[in-house]
């Protein structure tokens, strides 16, 4: 038997592993960025001995830099995987977790909740993403429902196109009837920043992820006859609109969890996955896998270009992540890998 | 190795409607036994939409009943070719050959059937392809690369739309005695839409005409391949003869005026 196959398989697990081993010291080289005088021994040493109070060190690393990597990791792998999900059901290689409008009935919602107060919770930062959230599960929900009877791609799109204009409008008003200071804080939110990450946001953020990667790894196999395209698969007799449907909801899940959690950050969906399609194709077996670790890579390594470009102070990541991704999709563009 | 298959295929009053346009107007056919049966008519005449209800794709009315011996045959059974495919899909030809087998696919993919999967792309002589992008193939290998798949997945009905259209000689021969040997072999029935009528003589058991959307002569190709047929159905004045090997062959000559 010829062993073509296989050799082809193993290469891509060895992507898999040294990408997942550069994912691994980007966590640290994360950890032991920032804008305080630790040294990377003195880091070393602050892991080793776990969280405690007791020094500043210690309440730097654990308690601020930890939440932002996880943040990092749980929200990076997510969007790439919700990217990945929607590239396929939408078989749209410019298809990204914002597509269908999520990420602006986000903004909408934290707009509405810095000029509102909705939902009127005390704590003003949860209040922002909890507001966030309910727009961006609402959207989804009402797009599902819209797409029940006919959940095509093309109606799917235009769908998320229209739904995209109305909550851009939405928040434009929201924008001009705000004060000058609540305009700073909806700008700032919806730069995409980790500056508001937490313990327990990075703890819902990954386990969410989690989740929803468990559930789609029973689906590679008929995700792989979408991506051969609609008529293939309904021909290997794959049900396509449920398998749309099923994946449409955990990719809005795991892209409204973000987007509430960290703000808008861009790009990260859309190049995440092609990067890894470059590497395994369209086996949706390696490409589950890759795409999520794609995703924190790019999403580490912005955190330490954020961290490092002004001393002293945090770039909104999603600037970062924006720059890089126009030009590495023009590369792509342009190499016509896409 | 499976039983062989006893097939039967009733096709009872099809219709197909995109918005007023009324494509397929109440088909009708039954096919019985093993073999190839060619379906021939002009263009538009709603042949393709004919195998796309039969694959399932298409929605439409009427009834179709296919059975193995007193057994209904599940929609698993049936594999479809499309005319052409315009994929850009970054599978290699290996990966969507592998395909076929979805159904019993699981996270990692059995000795076995990467076995099956070799075999059936020697058959096709497709073998030098596996690694290549299915998305970098000429339209001619995207179609035997397609044509494989559905051979692996051992259907009962194969529905083969304009397989040969982009293919030279020697494939186009090759991939019509697969589809012949492979029916021979199983029971299984194909149905596949055909321009070249010399051909569809040569390989099918049966002809079905379509003409505006019906279906106008079903039958052995020396019954249906008349000059007279030809020219009510495709305007077009043939000479009908016979090759040296006993098959029917159609010359065409001129535009009927």
């Amino acid at each position: 038997m010829s062993t073509g196959y296989r050799n082809l398989n193993r290469k891509r697990i060895f992507v898999i592993v040294l990408m997942a081993i550069v994912m691994i010291l980007l966590i640290f080289a994360d950890l032991f960025t920032g804008s305080s005088n630790m040294s990377v021994k003195e880091a070393i040493d602050i892991l080793l001995d776990g969280p405690s109070n007791e020094s500043k060190y210690h309440f730097i690393l654990w308690a601020v830099r930890m939440p932002m990597t996880m943040t990092c990791l749980g929200v990076g792998a997510s969007l790439a995987l919700a990217g990945g999900q929607m590239q396929t059901i939408l078989q749209n290689p410019l298809a990204s977790p914002y597509t269908l409008g999520i990420s602006s009935a986000a903004g909408f919602g934290a707009a509405l909740s810095v000029v509102t107060g909705f939902p009127f919770i005390p704590i003003s930062w949860i209040n922002i993403s909890v507001s966030a959230l309910i727009f961006a599960l609402g959207t989804s929900a009402l797009i599902f429902t819209l797409c029940k009877r006919n959940a095509d791609t093309k109606t799917m799109i235009l769908i998320g196109i229209v739904v995209t204009f109305l909550f851009s409008a939405l928040q434009s008003l929201m924008q001009y009837l705000a004060s000058q200071e609540q305009l700073s804080e909806i700008m700032h939110w919806m730069f995409g920043s980790l500056s508001k990450a937490s313990s327990q946001g990075a703890v819902v953020c990954i386990a969410c992820f989690v989740f929803i990667f468990i559930l789609s790894m029973g689906s590679t196999w008929q995700l792989t006859c979408l991506s051969a395209g609609e008529e293939r698969a309904k021909s290997l007799g794959i049900d396509t609109e449920r398998l749309r449907r099923k994946i449409y909801l955990c990719s809005s899940l795991l892209t409204a969890v973000s987007v509430s959690y960290v703000g808008s950050i861009g790009f990260i969906g859309l190049v995440a996955p092609h990067l890894a399609r470059s590497y395994v194709g369209d086996d949706q077996r390696f490409l589950l896998v890759l795409s999520p670790i794609m995703g924190a890579i790019i999403l580490l390594a912005a955190s330490i270009v954020a961290k490092i470009m002004k001393p002293g102070e945090i770039i909104p990541v999603g600037i970062i992540t924006n720059l890089v991704g126009v030009s590495f999709l023009l590369y792509l563009l342009l190499r016509k890998r896409l | 190795m499976r039983e062989r298959c006893n097939m039967e295929l009733k096709i009872q009053d099809i219709k197909v409607s995109f918005g007023d346009k009324k494509v397929l107007k109440g088909v009708n056919l039954e096919l019985s036994g093993e073999g190839l049966y060619a379906v021939v008519g002009v263009n538009g005449t709603g042949k393709s939409v004919l195998m796309k209800s039969l694959a399932g794709i298409q929605a439409y009315s009427g009834k179709t009943i296919l059975t193995d011996g007193d057994e209904a045959c599940p929609k698993k059974d049936i594999a479809y070719v499309p005319q052409a495919t315009n994929l850009n899909s970054s599978l290699t030809a290996f990966e969507m050959v592998l395909l076929g087998k979805v159904k019993q696919l699981r996270l990692r993919v059995p000795d076995d059937v990467i076995s099956e999967v070799y075999e059936v792309m020697d058959r096709l002589k497709i073998r030098n392809l596996e690694n290549q992008k299915f998305a970098s193939l000429s339209g001619g290998q995207k179609q035997l690369v397609i044509m494989a798949q559905a051979l692996l997945s051992k259907p009962k009905l194969l529905l083969l739309d304009e397989p040969t259209s982009a293919l030279d000689l020697y494939h186009q021969l090759n991939l019509l005695s697969l589809a012949g040997q492979y029916c021979k072999e199983s029971g299984a029935m194909a149905i596949i839409i055909m321009h070249d009528l010399s051909q569809a003589a040569r390989f099918c058991k049966k002809i079905a005409v379509l003409k505006d959307g019906k279906v106008f002569r079903f039958g052995k190709p020396k019954e249906v391949l008349t000059e007279q047929i030809i020219r009510d159905v495709f305007n077009v004045d043939a000479e009908i003869g016979c090759s040296g090997s006993g098959y029917t062959t159609v010359l065409p000559v001129a535009i009927t005026t």
